[in-house]
């Protein structure tokens, strides 16, 4: 679906193909060929106008930026015209450096002033900061990720450090109190500890590789170019009565083509005086100053020029100087390029290969970390650190620290994997030293937790846990109270005096008679001897009970003897337990049956029970039969 | 959403470089320059919220209801009134290389439909029954023609874009005003 939109003005701007077919080379090699076109080294009117113009713009805009900062510090601190001009020296003394420019540089320090911080402060800051967005964002970092990431440590620097934990700094608690409670110079003098922990110097020492040549390069064609600019304004401001931007315009444009038609009339003029003085004998020859008409114009332009107060003899100073670092590092970089057309390739690869390496180094490290038998110990670890925390909760915070730490080891080794499949070289060294840094707090905790178990172990070595035991306390009272008891039934048993026949009543003859043997000691005995005991026991008894049987019988003869000395039997027969079966006088009886009629035998039987039972010696009187 | 430009606009050329100018350096007359486009966009998008019917007026079954399935988008009076604005900032450049630098929306979906409804087929059954409960005149030049934004913008006679580029003109004129002054 459509929406209605109806543009009241636009304007037009170019095809956007145009523009994306503008990468950052071809811009870099636009800003050589414009700084080659300022020096004369041969291009048309409107190459020579459109840099007149980008120069006058470059030279706005490092104005406007130079005069932000000014304005900042005088408003926020207050700040003298010295010590902006102290800020503007750190900023060109920095570019000279390192890879980033001086606009750049300033702009950072614009920022920081916004956070109302001292002069001192900004300059301490600010070489650090560099070192931080050089590092992170490379050498053609632009303006406005100078701009944010200062913000970002503008911040750090009132207590927030979300833009420093992101990219992976470790903070201690120490530096955390100094940077929220300290002086604002001890704040500060944290944070760039802070920094140059990872970045001190990155951004000097990008400026000797290859790529910071360039940027080098081109930070020198902007400088060239802003000076050239601030020197046309000066001089078309004088041309005429320009009283608007687009008059000025008209006017530069007007100037630089006069301007290119006089170098081409005196380039073919000299030429003509070049090819004429050839052919003149050594006396006749002379300079192109020589000439009347023409030397006097010439002597008076290279006079106005130098006398002239728009070209300030420091920015032709300064633009010499800076042709001459032009020069070296053009020559520089047209060796360096003659060299590395190869060499450079094979460059890159070691250069690759190197940040491999180490980040090979520092995956093995972190796979050690991560391997199943860690986890598996890293769970026990926990399982132990609940233990501890009954006691202290110090030691679950460091588990669970060093846990967290870990997963941020793992995390940084997927962050490397990545890099090393991208073959991005400079991500591969950041992520490198975040996953060094993640395993140096690894390790940081894991000497920490070492250090607690080492502790814990040697303090539970020193409990007498065996000693306060009270079931091995009870059990030890237990086995004494036995062996007192056992003790003193000994000594019971050794004093009392051996029991004889006659006071246990048994009928045994005094002193012929065998203790009993307590069960106590039985059970101490071996098997044989109780079964010995046992066997003289038995026969011993067999013979008492064979004396006992022969008292007994005549005892019965001799009261048989007496009763029938008396006459008196009580109703036994003389002959009674004297025959067989029953001892010395058994009873025979006899019941005859079977002779007779058997319903006789029954009534008679009938009879007898009849008369028992009516005499009260039978319980029934009822007959089955 | 796709978005369908309208024919050419009003030119103006270094419009978006002068209002980087006036942000960078004059930050007064920028929003000066702001404040007198608004002023010129304003009565467009205020007569343009008055074209837009309310319920009564519109056909009940294109009214939103409790459940609905369905994939045509309702007409909501209050969401189309809110749906209608202007912009004073540069867009992004369009394929043919064109930023706005001014612009009013009718940006919903059941606005746009109800701008442009019956442009092309007068005699659908849509466009009939609607035009029977409640009709509105289609104003307006080819596809400049519609019922709500277009028929404001054409009753607006090109006040707003004389407007628009006069305050263009005049914060120009100012900033090279201040540009020329010598210290």
């Amino acid at each position: 679906m459509a929406n209605v939109v109806i543009d009241i003005a636009a304007e037009f701007t170019g095809n956007k193909a145009f523009k994306q077919a503008e990468t950052s080379t071809e811009k870099l090699t636009k800003n050589v060929k414009k700084l080659a076109g300022a020096i004369g080294l041969g291009f048309g009117t409107a190459q020579v106008l459109a840099f007149g113009k980008a120069s006058v713009k470059a030279a706005l805009e490092a104005q406007a930026q130079q005069e932000r900062l000014a304005n900042l510090v005088k408003v926020t601190v207050g700040a003298t015209d010295a010590q902006v001009q102290a800020l503007n020296d750190q900023a060109a003394a920095l570019q000279a450096i390192g890879v980033v420019n001086k606009e750049n540089i300033t702009q950072t320090q614009s920022q920081l002033a916004t956070f109302n911080l001292q002069i001192d402060t900004i300059k301490t800051l600010t070489p650090a900061i560099l070192d931080y967005v050089t590092a992170e964002k490379g050498a053609a970092a632009s303006a406005d990720q100078f701009k944010q990431m200062t913000n970002g440590l503008a911040q750090a620097l009132n207590g927030n450090f979300a833009s420093l934990t992101k990219v992976g700094f470790v903070l201690d608690e120490q530096t955390k109190k100094t940077i929220k409670s300290g002086t604002e110079t001890e704040r500060a003098a944290a944070l760039v500890k802070v920094l140059d922990s990872t970045y001190k110097d990155f951004n000097k020492n990008l400026a000797n590789t290859p790529t910071g040549q360039m940027q080098k390069l081109a930070n020198a064609a902007d400088d060239a170019k802003q000076i050239i600019g601030e020197g046309l304004l000066d001089a078309l401001k004088g041309l005429g009565e320009d009283d608007s931007v687009q008059n000025l315009a008209l006017s530069m444009q007007n100037f630089a083509i006069q301007t290119a038609n006089v170098i081409r009339g005196i380039g073919k003029l000299i030429e003509k005086i070049q090819a004429l003085d050839d052919k003149l004998p050594d006396w006749l020859k002379f300079d192109v100053g020589m000439i009347p008409i023409i030397g006097a114009w010439y002597e008076i332009a290279a006079t106005a020029g130098q006398l002239a107060a728009v070209q300030k003899s420091s920015d032709n100073q300064h633009l010499k100087a800076l042709q001459d670092q032009f020069k070296i590092i053009k020559k520089t970089s047209s060796v360096s390029t003659k060299l590395t057309a190869d060499e450079l390739k094979k460059l890159k690869a070691k250069q690759l290969q190197n940040a491999i390496d180490k980040a090979n180094l520092a995956l093995n490290k972190g796979e050690e970390v991560f391997d199943l038998d860690k986890i598996q110990i890293a769970a026990a670890l926990t399982n132990q650190a609940e233990l501890l925390a009954k006691t202290t909760n110090q030691a679950q915070i460091l588990q669970i620290a060093n846990d967290t730490a870990r997963l941020n080891v793992k995390k940084s080794i997927l962050a490397l994997e990545d890099a090393i499949a991208a073959k991005d070289e400079a991500a591969i060294i950041a992520a490198t030293n975040k996953l060094n840094a993640d395993l140096k707090v690894l390790n940081a905790l894991s000497g920490q937790n070492t250090q607690m178990l080492a502790i814990k172990t040697t303090l539970d070595s020193l409990k007498p846990v065996d000693l306060i035991n009270q079931s091995n306390l009870d059990l030890a009272i237990a086995k004494i109270q036995e062996m007192l008891r056992l003790l003193a039934q000994a000594s019971t048993q050794a004093k009392a005096p051996i029991p004889t026949s006659g006071k246990l009543g048994s009928g045994i003859p005094v002193g012929d008679f065998i203790a009993p043997i307590s069960k106590e000691i039985a059970a101490q005995a071996s098997i044989d001897s109780i079964l010995e005991y046992a066997d003289a026991a038995a026969e011993r008894a067999n013979a008492f009970a064979d004396l006992l049987d022969m008292q007994s019988e005549q005892d019965l003869k001799d009261l048989i003897a007496y009763q029938k000395s008396v006459g008196d039997l009580g109703g036994y027969s003389p002959n009674m337990n004297t025959g067989r079966g029953s001892g010395a006088g058994g009873t025979n009886i006899t019941v005859n049956t079977g002779i007779g009629d058997p319903e006789a035998i029954a009534r008679a039987i009938e009879d007898a029970i009849r008369q028992s039972y009516q005499r009260g010696t039978s319980s029934t009187g009822l007959l089955a039969v | 959403m796709k978005q369908r430009r309208t024919t050419m606009p009003a030119s103006v050329k270094g419009g978006v470089e002068l209002r980087k100018a006036l942000r960078k350096f004059t930050p007064d007359l920028a929003k000066e320059t702001q404040k007198e486009i608004k002023t010129a966009l304003v009565p467009i998008t205020k007569s343009a919220k008055g074209y837009v019917p309310d319920r009564g007026k519109i056909l009940s079954g294109w009214l939103p209801r409790q459940m609905s399935e369905a994939t045509f988008p309702f007409f909501n009076p209050s969401v189309v009134k809110s749906g209608i604005g202007y912009k004073t900032t540069p867009s992004k450049a369009n394929s043919r290389g064109f930023r706005s630098l001014a612009s009013v929306f009718n940006k919903t979906a059941a606005g746009s439909i109800y701008e442009k409804m019956g442009r092309k087929t007068p005699d659908s059954r849509f466009v009939v029954n609607q035009d029977n409960k409640y009709r509105s005149p289609l104003k307006g030049k080819r596809e400049m023609e519609g019922r709500v934004l277009y028929r404001a913008y054409e009753e607006n006679n090109g006040k707003a874009r004389d407007a628009v580029i006069k305050a263009i003109q005049t914060s120009a004129n100012k900033l090279n005003q201040r540009a020329s002054v010598r210290g």
